[in-house]
């Protein structure tokens, strides 16, 4: 519910926004919109039943035992390891988390996970990042991001111990 | 993954493009096998649970979906590739850190939007550190994913808890990179 109202604020004021500097802006932004909305909607629609059927597949004790809440640090260097290795854009990446979660994962697991999924995405570093920005710069990004996954899952057993005490 | 968002020439729906792309395919087949596994596997009331749930989650999302693509749309029209580029500038040290985070969270668009940027930035001097930040922020912290993925499909919660999280990681990823031995001759950067 929260998340309608904040998407449906955002969209109606920058639309005002859109709207006073030229209606023509407005409309071109609706239309790419309603494009990729038409392009997006019936692969996620694919990719939630297929993430949901290897979630059956996928016995519920395992994903529990590994990344569940209680696996711990150990939990959080597996997740930042699984994750790293998803070669899907988000339409896929998401509706599988979804799946982890509802399969007894941990929070900070699945932090662990998005956050080295979303640094090391091979498809994107071999489709833009080393063509633009070369080898060596995509090597040392990716370096200097090892560390990360595992340090976004621990802050998040921090944030959670201090949120929900 | 096709980003249509960024190519306002292309506006008519090509449907076999839609349904033959490759990924779909592959997709639709692995979503096949999967259900076939499923009701063998687990049963019939497996597969009908896991297929009704899923069709509710879906419906559940696509009008989220929807005002998060609008939001984004809009956001890769007001936010100028160019004003981005000039704000950063040739900034290095922590400040430069500080402003390619801030910079990386508001970049909209996939990577074909903030690829361009980064090599840009490059050419404007900016140092390894900041374009580091920047692309690890876009990565992990840029809002348009933000809204257009985990705020439907994850919770508002989830996603707050997951965006403080990850706040530190540029500046992280930043000393992390100024450990590393300097380019021979910086800022290295491949050419076309």
């Amino acid at each position: 519910m929260a998340a309608l109202v904040i998407l449906g604020g955002l969209a109606f004021i920058l639309s005002i926004v859109a709207l006073r500097r030229s209606p023509l802006l407005l409309a071109d932004a609706l239309r790419s919109a309603l494009h990729r909305f038409i392009e997006l909607a019936p692969r996620m629609a694919v990719a939630m039943l297929l993430a949901g059927f290897v979630g059956k597949l996928i016995p519920g004790e395992l994903v529990g035992r590994f990344i569940g809440e209680k696996s711990g640090l150990w939990g959080i260097m597996i997740a930042s390891i699984v994750g790293g290795f998803v070669p899907s854009g988000p339409i896929l990446a998401f509706p599988v988390v979804v799946v982890l979660l509802a399969s007894g994962a941990g929070l900070p697991q699945v932090v662990a996970f998005i956050t080295a999924w979303s640094l090391l995405a091979f498809h994107r570093l071999i489709m833009y990042e080393a063509p633009i920005m070369g080898w060596r710069f995509a090597w040392q990004r990716i370096v200097s991001s090892l560390v990360l996954p595992p340090i976004a899952g621990v802050l998040t057993v921090v944030l959670m111990k201090a949120y929900y005490g | 993954m096709v980003e249509p968002g960024n190519d306002p020439g292309r506006y008519s729906i090509d449907w076999r493009a839609l349904f033959l792309d490759r990924s779909m395919l592959v997709m639709t087949a692995l979503m096949f096998a999967g259900g076939v596994a499923c009701w063998m596997l687990r049963g019939r009331d497996a597969f009908f649970d896991s297929f009704v749930s899923d069709l509710q989650t879906f419906l559940d999302v696509l009008p989220k979906m929807a005002l998060a693509f609008v939001t984004a749309a809009l956001a890769q029209r007001l936010v100028k590739r160019e004003f981005i580029v000039r704000w950063l500038g040739d900034r290095s040290g922590f400040k430069g850190v500080a402003i390619a985070t801030g910079v990386g969270i508001i970049t909209p668009g996939g990577p074909m939007m903030s690829f361009p940027i980064v090599s840009a930035m490059a050419n404007a001097g900016t140092g390894r550190a900041a374009l580091i930040a920047y692309l690890t922020s876009w990565e992990t912290l840029g809002f348009q994913r933000i809204l257009a993925w985990e705020f439907p499909l994850m919770g508002v919660e989830y996603s707050m808890i997951r965006a403080i999280a990850s706040i530190p990681l540029p500046f992280i990823a930043a000393w992390c990179s100024m450990q590393l031995p300097a380019d021979p001759s910086p800022p290295e950067k491949a050419d076309g």
